[in-house]
């Protein structure tokens, strides 16, 4: 058993906190992290509460295999109901904080109500207690960071923190870990401030000794590295280019949405890629990549660590931002850059370092500047919202300064918090806003890469390329080729996805492995680690039934099959230029599969069949 | 007849020496295929993974096809992301 057994309830409106075993039926069920964390959220919270409210519950947990040795065993899992879409949230980060909660010997942490004052959870081993953070109140995660290292006189001990975006109610603010690692979508971080709960720093000494059969853990580990480091991707590709290598690839299938996904090509996609990244500049000699980065226990290493030259307008005598730190991904690279037409790497950077800086979602951030830009160029806001500043498609200008605004949510800062959906209906343009669910998309037009389409539509938190990355089989052929630009197979390619997923965001290992992993690979180290006998059958089926418990949520949420939806844009207007050209997002053809498949009524509702044949609560 | 060949991450070492970006550009009037301009740059087969023809994938047994004046022929080696 590498679970703990055990989790720590705290109570923040009065302090109390204490200590309970983990629901082990419910383990096996729901292996750990996002599946468990789902099902103890779903027990206690009410599905209609205000996420913003002290009713909605804070869930932070790890897998069984977190703090292992198994490769990218360090990742754990936020679990709130999210302010942005009002649907199940669940970020997945890595970093190191998973791990360390782990080796402090906890599960899962459950934060609920909401403390008076400014509080931190410190927590050392079996010890845990709520610390005042008034004098945290207001500072960057940064800030934060270092005041907590400092005040706690330990340099090992790990920390998540929010940062000012969030405190002042920006709805898709992130919880920043280890300085520049995320759980960063669906506005988890917003709802840790709404509980005033400013940091979490963890120290954990005990490790994880639990493992059910540790001679075979290591060698099922063993061997299982070995073929992450053998295959192309995982060994390769990733650590020396990270995702960013997707920018061109996607540009040349007429898929990289550009200006509020008006394109479908990014002219200067070729400037903000991993190639440019690894180009030295003219200015100052040095590529914007320094090197890469992994997480713990990870054998990919798949991060990027970036420098801004010191003399690019955004960081001119602000030496603070002159140093290594957290790079761009490709998610981040494309909503900052293609998405809003700005194709200045140097300004890109800075713009994810303020991200990570003050915690908010670089994906949400840049696909609402983006229809910031548009509702600008379209005269529905002007320079009298925005202070003067002029916020048209390619300024790195206005990219830079929205996201200051948005680090402490003042002026315009506050209507950029709000979203890209809640920002078009104030300035009554909605149909500019590219968001399902309330979420803004990612780096991917359905209408070049059409099982995305269904992705988005049907995502459990909003529009999100994690939950069923089908770009794997129809852009890059993994685990097999499929075509891009046809609907054919689309439904049953996105279940399957989405179900797998939903198993390896439960187990404590990182989604990247199944460049190189199947649920054949991962099941033996889950077994060999866990009471319950874990085959890949069972980690799939585990996988479905978390699908359908976050649905069944979602329902009693308020939500209905009308928000499994996506924007007129998408659906009627065609892809201009490439390959995609003259296509729109065929969601109407693939839906009803989907449904079917899924064992859900025609209008997206559950059955009580499924319900039963998953063992979901009443 | 003119082609456009781009290589990209770590294939864009095998670009010829001075090359200024990931493209460069083949006027030829014989015939040509994805594999000769492969082997003509000395792209190790084993290296070679997404190939695309005007942005459209390109599958292993269609490499052999003839290239038409205005062809854009794009490779990368394995590559992932998310």
């Amino acid at each position: 058993m590498s679970w703990t057994r055990k989790l720590l309830r705290v109570n923040l409106t009065d302090g109390v906190i204490r200590e309970e075993p983990l629901n082990m039926e419910w383990a096996d069920q729901y292996i750990g992290q996002r599946g468990l964390a789902t099902r103890y959220f779903v027990e206690e919270t009410d599905p209609t509460c205000d996420p913003l409210g002290p009713d909605n519950k804070l869930i932070f947990a790890t897998g069984p295999l977190t703090g292992t040795m198994a490769s990218t065993g360090g990742r754990y899992s936020v679990i709130t109901k999210g302010p942005l879409t009002g649907a199940i949230a669940c970020s997945n980060s890595g970093g190191f904080i998973g791990a360390e909660l782990k080796s402090a010997g906890w599960d899962m942490v459950i934060c609920e109500g909401r403390s008076p004052n400014p509080v931190m959870l410190h927590i050392v081993d079996d010890k845990a207690e709520l610390l005042p953070a008034d004098d945290l109140w207001g500072k960057s995660v940064w800030d934060t960071d270092k005041l907590i290292h400092q005040k706690l006189n330990d340099p090992q001990i790990r920390i998540a923190a929010v940062g000012r975006s969030a405190e002042a109610g920006c709805l898709y603010a992130a919880v920043i870990n280890d300085l520049h690692r995320a759980a960063g979508r669906s506005g988890v971080g917003t709802v840790m401030a709404s509980k005033n709960l400013k940091a979490m720093a963890v120290r954990g000494t005990q490790g994880v000794s639990n493992i059910r059969d540790p001679k075979q853990f290591m060698h099922v580990t063993a061997e299982q590295k070995k073929v992450l480091a053998d295959n192309a991707v995982t060994g390769q590709g990733l650590p020396a280019m990270g995702t960013q290598v997707l920018m061109n690839v996607i540009n040349e299938i007429g898929a990289l949405p550009t200006n509020n996904m008006r394109e479908v090509q990014f002219k200067d996609a070729n400037k903000i890629s991993a190639e440019a990244m690894a180009e030295p500049r003219e200015s100052d000699g040095k590529p914007n990549l320094t090197t890469n980065a992994a997480c713990f226990g990870c054998t990919i290493a798949c991060g990027r660590i970036s420098t801004i030259d010191q003399g690019h307008f955004t960081v001119e005598n602000k030496p603070e931002y002159w140093g290594n730190s957290g790079g761009l991904e490709y998610e981040a690279a494309w909503a900052l850059g293609a998405d809003t037409g700005v194709g200045d790497l140097d300004a890109l950077t800075y713009a994810n370092f303020v991200c990570n800086e003050d915690g908010f979602d670089p994906i949400s951030f840049g696909a609402t500047v983006a229809a910031a830009m548009e509702l600008f160029e379209e005269g529905a806001i002007s320079t009298e919202q925005t202070d003067g500043m002029e916020l048209r498609f390619g300024s790195a200008e206005a990219l830079a300064w929205c996201a200051e605004k948005v680090a402490t949510g003042e002026g315009f800062g506050a209507d950029l918090g709000l979203g890209s959906k809640r920002l078009c209906e104030k300035y009554g343009r909605p149909e500019l806003s590219m968001t399902v669910k309330g979420q803004e998309f990612p780096a991917y037009d359905p209408r070049g890469v059409q099982g995305m389409g269904l992705t988005y539509a049907t995502s459990n938190r909003g529009a999100c390329h994690l939950r069923s990355y089908t770009v794997a089989s129809e852009v890059l052929g993994i685990p097999e080729k499929t075509d891009p630009l046809s609907v054919d197979g689309k439904a049953g390619l996105v279940k399957a996805f989405q179900d797998a997923t939903a198993a390896v965001d439960s187990t404590g290992l990182c989604v990247f492995t199944t460049f190189a992993w199947t649920l054949d690979n991962i099941a033996p180290q889950v077994d060999a680690a866990c009471e319950g006998g874990w085959t890949a059958e069972k980690l799939l089926e585990a996988g479905e039934r978390i699908w359908n418990l976050e649905r069944d949520y979602n329902m009693r949420a308020g939500l209905t099959g009308a928000d499994d939806n996506l924007p007129k844009r998408l659906l009627n207007d065609v892809a201009k230029t490439g390959p995609a050209e003259g296509k729109v997002a065929g969601l109407d053809e693939m839906l009803p599969e989907y449904y079917q498949l899924r064992g859900w009524t025609t209008d997206g509702q559950l059955t009580e069949e499924t319900r039963s044949k998953f063992g979901l609560p009443a | 007849m003119k082609i456009t060949v781009k290589l990209f991450s770590s294939l864009m070492v095998y670009l010829p020496s001075g090359t200024s970006g990931n493209a460069i550009e083949l006027i030829e009037n014989s015939p040509l295929t994805p594999t000769d301009i492969m082997e003509r740059l000395k792209v190790p087969r084993e290296e070679v993974r997404t190939v695309m023809l005007n942005g459209t994938f390109l599958p292993e047994h269609e490499r052999q096809k003839v290239l038409q004046d205005g062809d854009v022929l794009t490779v990368w080696p394995a590559i992932q992301g998310g």
